[in-house]
């Protein structure tokens, strides 16, 4: 019941989450920080977002890494449907990294995510639209 | 309670830190690739789905993701190329196409259409994506999905995959789309496909994250073999 009633909370509490726009096109790297203080996903993890300005038809790379923990993303359009989510940007591999055709115009958001519940700690996030997909985005 | 406070409660109470269970991880993967087993087709197949990534044709619901990873049981490598199609219900639990009248009843329009079924490809490695729905409930099953994987033209496996009960309950409790109807008949642990036990239900489970609220993500890993699969779950 205790269960049942926290996620109904998340329903309830989980669009107070901030949207930070520092990310933008054509090309941008961020280094920022997943805290236990930040938004929370029902499985317990934690998730910063950031937003960017996108044109249909164009192609856009996002690139997440980080040493502390294992790196998620989701791509969310300007509905805040999720349009696409990676966990590895290649097997074995503990970055993340979303390859997408932006379907609509309009502000994107970026969910920035820790794989597992309980983790934290500092990470890079990169832009690149439209994406040079044959090239990985730089690691820091 | 401040914003902050009453995230880390919810926080807490997710992550099991007083003595509840949390949802299955969006990261637990088997540490073996354990073979998807066959379940019933069921009634509602319909053979004239499409090729398509977006299968919601508009249909009102909490937007959903769903990632499948399907990989050989034998050597645990990315599976290329294989067909999945899918297909569930809507919202209000009705199955879409015109097929057998138990799976759209008093639904004309229903008939008419194809949401909530297609198929995707998988890419090089392993993973194939869909843009849905969350589905709804009807009487006698739990919430399901339902899946074929066919590769080098064989279906490889017929299977259906589930929910957790909690995130079902409090999706048709509080979601528009589905809040008439607000308590599923039957859970995972009752259902006559699956039920039974935990364990029987678990390999079946998707791994889930809710964002914001409003948003969705599901991911399975589907092992299958190079031949049709012929272990029964």
């Amino acid at each position: 019941m205790q269960f049942l009633m926290a996620i109904a909370l998340l329903f309830a509490a989980g669009d107070d989450c901030v949207r930070q726009t520092d990310l933008s096109c054509p090309a941008k790297t961020i280094a920022a920080s997943i805290i236990i203080y930040d938004c929370s996903a029902s499985d317990g993890s934690h998730y910063d977002l950031w937003q960017f300005s996108g044109k249909a038809g164009d192609t856009i790379a996002i690139d997440m890494h980080a040493t502390a923990f294992d790196s998620y993303l989701v791509l969310l359009d300007p509905n805040d449907v999720p349009a696409a989510e990676n966990d590895d940007a290649a097997r074995g591999n503990n970055d993340a990294r979303i390859v997408y055709t932006l379907t609509s115009t309009g502000t994107w958001t970026v969910v920035a995510n820790t794989l597992r519940e309980g983790s934290a700690g500092d990470y890079a996030l990169s832009i690149s639209c439209p994406a040079n997909v044959r090239r990985r985005a730089a690691k820091h | 309670m401040s914003d902050l406070d009453r995230r880390d409660v919810i926080v807490k109470l997710l992550a099991g830190s007083l003595g509840l269970r949390a949802l299955p991880l969006l990261g637990e993967t088997p540490a073996v690739c354990t073979l998807t087993c066959q379940q019933t087709l069921g009634p509602c197949y319909y053979s004239g789905t499409v090729v398509r990534p977006n299968i919601t044709e508009g249909r009102p619901g909490l937007p959903t993701l769903l990632s499948f990873l399907v990989v050989n049981a034998d050597t645990c490598q990315p599976v290329a190329n294989a067909a999945i199609d899918i297909w569930h219900t809507d919202a209000q639990g009705i199955y879409s196409a015109p097929i057998n009248t138990f799976c759209n009843p008093n639904d004309a329009g229903a008939r008419q259409l194809t949401f909530c079924r297609g198929v995707q490809l998988t890419g090089a490695d392993g993973w194939a994506h869909f843009n849905t729905i969350y589905p709804g409930w009807y009487s006698g099953r739990t919430t399901h999905i339902h899946a074929t994987i066919r590769a080098g033209g064989n279906a490889m496996v017929t299977t259906q995959f589930y929910f957790d009960d909690a995130l079902s309950d409090a999706i048709y409790k509080t979601h528009p789309s589905y809040s008439n109807r607000p308590v599923k008949d039957t859970t995972n642990l009752r259902d006559n496909v699956i039920g039974g036990s935990a364990g029987r239900v678990a390999p079946y489970l998707f791994a889930t994250k809710l964002i914001l609220g409003k948003s969705l993500v599901a991911r399975k890993v589907i092992a299958i073999r190079t031949s049709p699969t012929t272990c029964n779950s």
